[in-house]
């Protein structure tokens, strides 16, 4: 540990604290101090928070989301319509489709996306474990809701590709304007793709 | 420091921070260029899509002084190649040809030769060519264009039309006659006359006619050995994405 002004405790909790992302080294130093005039019953609080979070969460047996069961909450309600699988890349991503509220099916993390100049491939996600679910969970449908990156989209085509092979029903999630965006500000391709996807209305 | 303008294809993106993006650039006239793009990921106005990998762009930077990393004021998408998404082995392929063509572009006169030819190599993969075929014949022009180019019209060691079988000396840098292997200094590796003679076109052919060649799967094999082996040699490590190429082919039990 490098030597610093603070005494050497108080270093210590800066130190950690500057690992974080988005924080530095005065952020960090805002944080310390910050605890060190709080009550000792905030401290520990966030002490326990802290050890429970790494003791009690781990992944979902079957979906690999977050869960503090081995099963995860999601995976574990009976009302979810099982015959609906949604894949995403990250838990982040599931929690942004969940709280949409709209979809009732259950999902599927596979933890990253398929990534040529990181090396990740096919075998480097959960894709064997998806399609290990299809038939015991009798799924008829697949929907495929992967960021509209390069990445994502290479992702989202093997997948089909993959999935139609097996008979599984696959769609993806519509690429399009943003709510509130404006036509003017969008890129010729998502013009494209809003376009081809249009609805009756 | 005013702003510069740049026809460009983005050869590496990553994200960097909160809501940046750190992203590098071949350009025809400023050769490789790494620049970040502040707030990209959080206003989707900005930026737009522009600065995914492998999009051809018209790329506003300026330079920041003392500073490595300039900053980008503006990207126009020209091209983002999507057919590259739609298969996994042309994306393979057009990540390879791009680390390789931003591997040799340092400070050479190259580089409007090396622009042009990844531009080329990725529209040809846009449009479904044999992306196999365009691997071989493309990582050989861009050695050639790095001045790492073999020699192939000659035996390195008798300076004669070479005869089979041949080989190819990895750490010289050429082909050598079967009888001529006793003289050779190198590792060598055996060498098809069919591949040779692939090879030989590659390097020579005008750009434009470079997708005319098709290496059939036994010599995209040895090509993509002997291309693994040398930039192994020259660089000291492998192209990461050629780890990728190597996780999504087929594995054939078979194999030699």
């Amino acid at each position: 540990m490098p030597k610093g002004i603070y005494p050497a405790p108080l270093q210590k909790v800066v130190n950690c604290l500057s690992k974080w992302p988005g924080i530095g080294e005065k952020t960090a130093a805002r944080l310390a101090l910050y605890l060190l005039r709080a009550s000792t019953a905030e401290v520990a609080e966030l002490t326990q928070a802290l050890t429970a979070l790494k003791d009690k969460i781990r992944l979902c047996s079957r979906c690999f989301a977050f869960a503090d069961q081995e099963l995860c909450p999601i995976c574990a309600d009976p009302d979810r319509y099982q015959g609906q699988l949604c894949v995403v890349a990250d838990p982040g991503d599931l929690l942004a489709l969940e709280r949409a509220g709209f979809f009732a099916g259950v999902y599927h993390v596979l933890g990253g996306l398929i990534s040529p100049l990181e090396g990740v491939g096919p075998e480097d996600l959960r894709i064997a474990e998806l399609f290990s679910r299809l038939e015991p969970e009798n799924i008829k449908e697949v929907v495929l809701a992967l960021n509209p990156s390069l990445e994502g989209e290479s992702t989202t085509a093997y997948l089909s590709e993959q999935l139609r092979q097996r008979g599984i029903k696959v769609t993806r999630i519509a690429y399009g304007i943003p709510m509130g965006g404006d036509l003017k500000y969008c890129d010729q391709q998502t013009l494209k793709e809003a376009l081809r996807h249009r609805v009756e209305t | 420091m005013p702003a510069r303008k740049t026809p460009a294809i983005v050869i590496r993106s990553r994200d960097y921070g909160e809501a940046d993006r750190i992203v590098t650039f071949l350009s025809p006239e400023v050769g490789r260029l790494t620049a970040i793009a502040k707030g990209a990921r959080k206003s989707k106005r900005r930026f737009l899509n522009s600065l995914e990998p492998f999009s051809r762009v018209n790329l506003i930077y300026t330079e920041r002084p003392n500073r490595d990393l300039g900053r980008i004021d503006n990207c126009e998408l020209v091209s983002s190649y999507p057919g590259l998404r739609q298969d996994l082995q042309r994306l393979g392929v057009a990540a390879c040809l791009s680390e390789l063509a931003g591997e040799i572009v340092g400070t050479q006169e190259n580089v409007p030769e090396t622009f042009a030819a990844l531009e080329l190599a990725l529209n040809l993969l846009d449009q479904g060519l044999s992306p196999e075929s365009l691997l071989c014949s493309f990582l050989f022009r861009f050695l050639a264009l790095a001045g790492y180019g073999p020699r192939w019209q000659a035996c390195l060691v008798c300076q004669q039309v070479p005869r089979g079988p041949l080989w190819f000396d990895i750490d010289q840098g050429g082909v050598i006659c079967g009888s001529c292997t006793t003289k050779a200094s190198g590792r060598l590796y055996p060498l098809q006359v069919g591949t040779w003679k692939l090879l030989r076109r590659a390097q020579t052919l005008p750009l434009a006619k470079l997708s005319r060649l098709r290496f059939d799967p036994w010599a995209q094999k040895q090509c993509l050995g002997l291309a693994q082996g040398f930039i192994h040699h020259h660089w000291g490590r492998d192209l990461r994405s050629f780890k990728f190429l190597e996780k999504i082919s087929p594995r054939d039990p078979g194999d030699p």
